[in-house]
């Protein structure tokens, strides 16, 4: 498979249904329904208003809408959150975008110091509606400062609400949902890779209400829990692993917080096997928390194989050997051929590049 | 009303005695938490404002309750100048339920909404990108105001706020009270120029005040009434540093002049320019009297019933449980 690009094309891996649609046209369709059913709805972020309309996914909405409710912004990442912040404080509905993940980083004061923690800070007296897309944009060598996925980093904090959406019919209904109905900061963490994934979105997708994990493959073998563009990976991997016989139950996680773990202590409690596939780094991340999550609800006698995590290394992200530092399908594939193995042989060791 | 501290001038009438009731109460209020605050009842920490109440006192009022105003950890001045009841304030640091927080936010965090008052934030700067967007979500003729500290001018937000506000030419209220000192670190080993000068760099309409008139809240008042009506007109953001001098320390109740953490002179500066002793020089000593005896009759009140609140006490679910218990919950126990 040619993954090796910004924004590779996937294999159809989702049922399509009788409107398959992009996950960037998705996205733009959440965009353009959201400010066209509330007036309250802002829309701002680098490069909105620009020619390539980030991604695609704003793309002539400032003409549309008019340059009071979509708007482009000084690459400042401070006022751009902290603007929103006040926007919704003040009664609007804003959508704000970080291009890439890595510059939520600069912006970490506005979202974990402010906006998680506004309700909770003044005892629920004020609510913060208020949308923060972003995307993870790795490949072409971007290196370690524009490739990050830090969902992790933000679901550790009380008072987000942080959203993987993998197929497109859930990113255009999370979005509609946090930018029309949320009453909370919700984080909806996007992957590039994903821009041009095919799936079904009904034609009156309206917003969807955050929602447990759900199956999107049927297996007694193993449990695979996808998170973003690991359930790529995962479904990919499934399909290779049942030309051997094995049988994958394949879970896109949908959103980290909240987490409603159960119906992958479920399927756990079904397989005895879990492997958690995760597009951020290995350590202190968002595979830990569902493998221990998972943990603390099946008992030990109902496992298998020792649970396992595949995720980045703990480097950030060379430019020049992506293919080797990257976990893919066939490291899921390996993974879990290496859990079905006779016992006796080791299985469940963190994923290394190969 | 004059324009410069020191003139003779008799201030009477609705006006004066309402601008010297609220500079009274803010500081009557301050006086009663430092007067429990040894004996623990209030463990928050306070950050109080007392040497600068005239600053809160004369732009809160010519603010309405429909501008939307936000503040930094010192803002117990800001509340009560904004119309917030005094019980509210006490008993948000008495940690009780009552409080205008809940009790979850204490001294630094308040909030009253009623009054346009959308809360507080320690992490000083953060705010003020914060007001800009406010200024964004409200309705002409409403403004935005943020009242902040020289610490806060020193994060860069400073400069992304002041750039936007002046590029969208936003209705923002820049308040700053510049005490030169953040926390112990004074403006010299801080600051290559004075918060105003990084205003004007924007092009954002500035106004300094010299600590003659940020004490005088008369004449702050005066100074403040056109250009805050031009705001209104949508004549863009205004910056205004208001020159003052912190009397206790940076957080508590302590004579941290006395104590040896900054020098003398901030003592001298905060004994020539007591707000409180500026304006009662320029009313009538009866009229001052009368409202400073009903202020403390009113705050021992407010402190009756602030503590006559039930206190806070929550029940949280085992750390284990926290992912799904979702963005932030609050249980009823104790309810």
């Amino acid at each position: 498979m040619s993954n090796w690009g910004t924004t590779p094309t996937l294999p159809e891996i989702l049922p399509l249904g009788e409107r398959p649609l992009a996950y960037s046209q998705a996205v733009f369709e959440a965009m353009e329904t959201a400010l066209a059913a509330d007036e309250r709805t802002r829309l701002f972020g680098e490069g909105v208003t620009d020619k390539a309309g980030t991604y695609g996914t704003t793309r002539e909405m400032a003409e549309r809408f008019g340059p009071d409710r979509v708007f482009d912004v000084p690459t400042a990442e401070q006022i751009i959150t902290g603007l929103a912040i006040g926007m919704s404080l003040g009664g609007l509905r804003p959508i704000v975008i970080h291009p890439r993940n890595d510059f939520l980083l600069v912006a970490m004061d506005q979202i974990a110091n402010h906006a998680a923690k506004w309700k909770a800070m003044f005892g629920g007296a004020i609510r913060l509606p208020l949308t923060i897309r972003s995307v993870s944009c790795r490949g072409w060598g971007s290196a370690a400062q524009h490739s990050q996925a830090l969902h992790a980093t933000m679901a550790h904090m009380p008072g987000l609400m942080v959203a993987t959406p993998f197929t497109p019919g859930d990113a255009k209904g999370i979005a509609l949902w946090a930018a029309l109905e949320a009453e909370e900061p919700v984080m909806i963490m996007e992957h590039k890779w994903l821009w041009n994934l095919r799936g079904h979105v009904p034609a009156g997708c309206g917003p969807t209400p955050p929602a447990g994990p759900q199956v999107l493959r049927r297996g007694d073998d193993v449990t695979i829990v996808g998170i973003s563009y690991g359930a790529a990976d995962a479904l990919i991997a499934a399909e290779a692993l049942a030309a051997d016989g094995i049988a994958a139950e394949v879970i896109d996680l949908r959103w980290l917080k909240p987490l409603d773990v159960a119906p992958i202590a479920e399927s756990v409690r079904r397989t005895g096997r879990l492997v958690v596939v995760d597009t951020g780094h290995v350590s202190y991340g968002a595979a830990a928390e569902i493998v221990a999550a998972t943990a603390e609800r099946v008992s030990p006698s109902a496992m298998k194989a020792a649970p396992a995590r595949v995720a980045l290394p703990d480097v950030p992200a060379p430019a020049c050997s992506e293919k080797t530092y990257y976990p893919g399908p066939k490291t899921v594939a390996d993974r879990v051929r290496s859990m079905l193995r006779p016992a006796g042989t080791r299985g469940g060791r963190v994923t290394t590049p190969d | 009303m004059g324009e410069k501290a020191g003139q003779p001038a008799a201030e009477a009438g609705p006006l004066a005695e309402g601008l010297y009731r609220t500079l009274s109460l803010i500081r009557h209020v301050e006086r009663k938490i430092v007067e429990v605050y040894a004996s623990d009842v209030m463990q928050t920490p306070v950050h109080l404002s007392i040497g600068q109440e005239a600053i809160p006192t004369a732009f809160c009022a010519h603010l309405n309750d429909d501008d939307l105003k936000i503040g930094t950890h010192r803002s117990h001045g800001l509340f009560l100048a904004n119309g917030g009841d005094p019980a509210a304030l006490l008993a948000e640091l008495l940690g009780r339920r009552t409080g205008c927080s809940g009790g979850w936010g204490g001294s630094m965090h308040v909030i009253d909404l009623a009054h346009g008052l959308v809360g507080t934030s320690s992490i000083v700067g953060g705010v003020l990108p914060i007001a800009v967007g406010l200024a964004m979500a409200v309705a002409s003729p409403a403004v935005a105001a943020v009242y902040f500290g020289d610490g806060a001018a020193d994060q860069g937000v400073f400069a992304e706020s002041l750039n936007f506000a002046a590029l969208k030419r936003l209705p923002v209220l820049f308040v700053c009270a510049n005490n030169r000192y953040s926390v112990y670190t004074p403006a010299g080993q801080r600051r290559a120029v004075p918060p105003a000068e990084v205003a004007k760099a924007f092009a954002v309409r500035t106004i300094e005040a010299p600590i003659e008139v940020s004490s005088d809240v008369f004449a702050l008042h005066e100074l403040l009434a056109d250009p805050i009506a031009e705001v209104r007109a949508a004549a863009g953001p205004l910056m205004v540093e208001c020159h003052t001098v912190r009397a206790l320390d940076h957080n508590g109740t302590r004579d941290d002049v006395a104590a040896g953490f900054r020098p003398q002179v901030e003592r001298e500066l905060f004994e020539a320019y007591d707000p409180m002793k500026v304006a009662r020089c320029r009313m009538p000593a009866e009229a001052a009297d009368r409202i400073d005896a009903e202020n403390v009759r009113a705050v021992e009140a407010a402190y009756a019933r602030a503590l006559a609140g039930a206190e806070t006490v929550l029940a949280f679910d085992a750390p284990a449980g926290a992912a799904e218990a979702g963005p932030w919950r609050k249980d009823g126990a104790g309810e």
